[in-house]
């Protein structure tokens, strides 16, 4: 994005919050905040408001194209260094990240800084997250609106609200804060008196957990028992988690191959397949009749049944986020510098369209665009593309969201 | 027989009854601190001995090993420290530590859980039963949860403020510290050698600063932070990238040197950091 169009973004911001009551976060006279500007999230830090109405005035006035605040709680939020701030806690954050979960749509387009070779991740075949099929280096992935991903993404969230959050940590819905992240995924805001004094390795210990790192399926079972004994449904966190699963797995198959695909032998899953109402029942019990103590690889197969439950395991996700105390994030019902898209808080996870409800630029100005290449995509109500190489007068709006995307470049401004 | 107080002289109680059997810095002499430096010797060095002595003995011991711990000024110590009384804790398990701390170790809100560090795998969060925000720990993981907790109070408030501690405290401090660790190797560390040597790396810096090169050169090279501070600006002059934050890379060597932080294994990030793996990898870094 040039300057020219990062001017007409400071415009359409301000007029924004000139409109729109954004509402500070939760004790906002102790939180630190951070604004950054075209091209750099974060400028300026240490800045720190009284009370939401000084916070709202800084919004009409300055209109950042970013505004973070600190997780954390300080008694002095605008005090350096860091240790002067005196901190009195944090809140927990989550991030997800459509990218960072791997869940690449048909329509994302793919590019290679490295060879420059681009094209539609639909047209390859079997392709590999993020590796370029050409020369095999990290390949970009430009994602646009695709509903299917939305509804994967909502249930990662989801799952780690209602399971892991409420279920297992026995936080309060009340205490639990949900927004889209402005770009391409969600933030989870616990704000949770239980979470709010843990250290860095405490949280580390929490984004163990909700990961499954450093599960070991062996502290699972007692082998001194003939035959093991292991987890039951019924038992809490992940131990309950790896026998429901089972249990699941083991009523729903249709053969052994469901087993096998656990790294269970062919022999064994047909024999389990076979008996699997008994097994079902022992299972119940906390009775796990065929792991084989004595093989290398006993419990192989339950390790390989945790993977398959976090949906997070093995995925690149940056878990910094949960665990920096010292972590600046998006304000919610703020808007994205970046996108143009609002980071707004959610009340209905399901019911919430980002392209649709979290559109926060208007129409006006038009901008004159060349497109390089655009997927059919639908965004701010409207069906936009397939472009490609084409110069296009396109609302503000979507304008900004494919500037970020770096598939279309300004080439003049028209009011109109 | 001895007493409670013996087993655990790292209880928060404990400090009023040290009070009540008036122990004093002033009037600890030569030779009590030379039996501690020499006990606490045992304990650094890996071969404690976790018998417990009298009362009065265990009380200034737990005074005088914490003050020596802080002179030495390493999170090295205060674990290997913290890692005694937890383990003679879990071995001379009973519940009136938990009775004394107020813990139903039973049922245990999350938020008191996870006060206490997790030094035994079977004691991470994730490996215990754990339902709408309590812990329930069984019979078999009692004594290793009462070692998590003597753990975290024996290390908690270190380092001392130990300006005011007489300075013949320290002589004996140094003396704890009976054979003096060599620095470490720094063979089968060539991938953090290549990344140092590599240059325009475009991404990922301060996760190479974090994961590697701080932890590296303060704890196996053995370099000063000052040193190491000059050695990682000169490397981050060789990359792309925009302006990091002269204190940012200064809290990271501070920190590993701190804690005696090693750096992370190549296999351990790229379990938990493929993305910057393929990176140097890309760039011909690592093979």
């Amino acid at each position: 994005m040039s300057e020219a169009v990062a001017r007409i973004l400071r415009d359409a911001f301000r007029r924004y919050y000139q409109s729109h009551a954004v509402p500070a976060p939760p004790s906002v006279e102790k939180r630190e905040f951070g604004v950054g500007d075209y091209g750099r999230k974060i400028v300026r830090r240490h800045i720190s408001f009284v009370s939401e109405r000084e916070f709202r005035r800084y919004l009409r006035e300055h209109a950042p194209l970013y505004i973070s605040y600190s997780i954390a709680y300080f008694k002095k939020p605008d005090a350096q260094p860091m240790e002067a701030k005196g901190i009195e806690g944090a809140d927990m954050i989550f991030e997800f990240d459509a990218d960072e979960l791997g869940l690449f749509s048909p329509n994302d387009l793919w590019h290679c800084p490295n060879c420059g070779s681009r094209g539609v991740v639909g047209e390859l075949r079997g392709f590999r997250a993020g590796v370029c099929p050409n020369c095999g280096d990290p390949a970009k992935i430009i994602m646009f609106p695709d509903p299917g991903r939305e509804e994967r993404l909502k249930e990662e969230v989801d799952t780690l609200v209602k399971d892991f959050l409420m279920g297992d940590f026995g936080i309060s819905r009340t205490e639990i804060s949900l927004n889209f992240s402005g770009n391409r995924g969600y933030h989870i805001h616990v704000r949770s008196p239980s979470l709010r004094e843990l250290d860095k390795e405490a949280r580390q210990e929490i984004v163990d957990y909700v990961t499954g790192r450093g599960i070991d399926v062996r502290y699972f079972f007692d082998v001194s028992r003939v035959p093991p004994r292991g987890p039951k449904p019924t038992d809490g966190g992940w131990k309950g988690r790896v026998a429901r699963k089972l249990v699941e797995i083991l009523s729903g198959a249709k053969d052994a191959s469901e087993l096998v695909r656990f790294g269970v032998s062919p022999a064994l899953a047909r024999r389990i397949m076979r008996e699997r109402g008994h097994v079902v029942e022992l299972i119940k019990k906390g009775v796990w009749p065929f792991i084989d103590t004595k093989a290398d690889d006993a419990f192989a197969s339950v390790s390989a049944l945790v993977r398959s439950i976090s949906p997070y395991m093995g995925k690149e996700i940056d878990t910094n986020t949960s665990v920096d105390i010292h972590r600046l994030i998006r304000v919610p019902d703020t808007i994205h510098g970046g996108t143009g898209l609002l980071a707004k808080r959610i009340r209905d996870l399901w019911s919430f369209d980002p392209y649709r409800d979290a559109v926060a630029l208007p129409e006006r100005p038009y901008l004159n665009l060349h497109v390089e290449y655009i997927p059919e995509f639908e965004f701010a109500g409207e069906v936009w593309g397939p472009l490609e190489d084409k110069n296009v007068e396109l609302p503000l709006h979507v304008s900004v969201y494919l500037l970020s995307k770096g598939v279309a470049s300004w080439r003049l401004t028209t009011q109109g | 027989m001895s007493s409670f107080f013996a087993a655990h002289p790292f209880l928060p109680s404990a400090r009023a009854r040290a009070e009540r059997l008036g122990i004093r810095l002033e009037d600890i002499t030569d030779e009590e601190l030379e039996i501690a430096s020499a006990r606490l010797r045992s304990i650094l060095s890996g071969r404690p001995d976790y018998s417990i002595l009298d009362e009065r003995t265990e009380l200034l011991h737990y005074v005088i090993f914490r003050i020596f711990v802080s002179f030495l000024g390493s999170e090295y110590y205060y674990g290997k420290l913290g890692r005694f009384y937890a383990e003679r804790t879990r071995r001379n398990f009973s519940h009136d530590i938990f009775t004394e701390l107020g813990i139903d170790p039973y049922a245990v809100p999350l938020s008191a859980y996870m006060k206490y560090r997790h030094i035994y795998p079977e004691t991470k969060i994730y490996h215990v039963e754990l339902k709408r925000g309590v812990v329930y720990l069984t019979d078999a993981l009692l004594p290793l949860f009462a070692g998590c907790t003597a753990y975290t109070l024996s290390v908690a408030g270190l380092p001392l403020d130990v300006s005011g501690v007489p300075e013949r405290f320290a002589e004996y401090a140094k003396r704890s510290v009976a054979v003096r660790r060599a620095p470490r190797s720094s063979r089968g560390y060539g991938y953090i050698e290549a990344v140092l040597s590599a240059s325009g790396i475009p991404d990922g810096r301060k996760r190479i600063i974090f994961y590697w090169l701080a932890p590296y050169l303060v704890t196996v090279k053995g370099l000063s932070p000052d040193e190491a501070i000059s050695t990682i600006n000169e490397w981050l002059s060789r990359q792309g990238g925009g302006r990091i934050q002269p204190s940012w890379v200064k809290d990271e060597v501070l920190l590993a040197k701190r804690k005696g932080i090693r750096p992370w294994s190549l296999k351990k990030v790229r379990e938990r950091d493929p993305g910057l793996v393929d990176i140097l990898k890309g760039m011909g870094v690592l093979r």
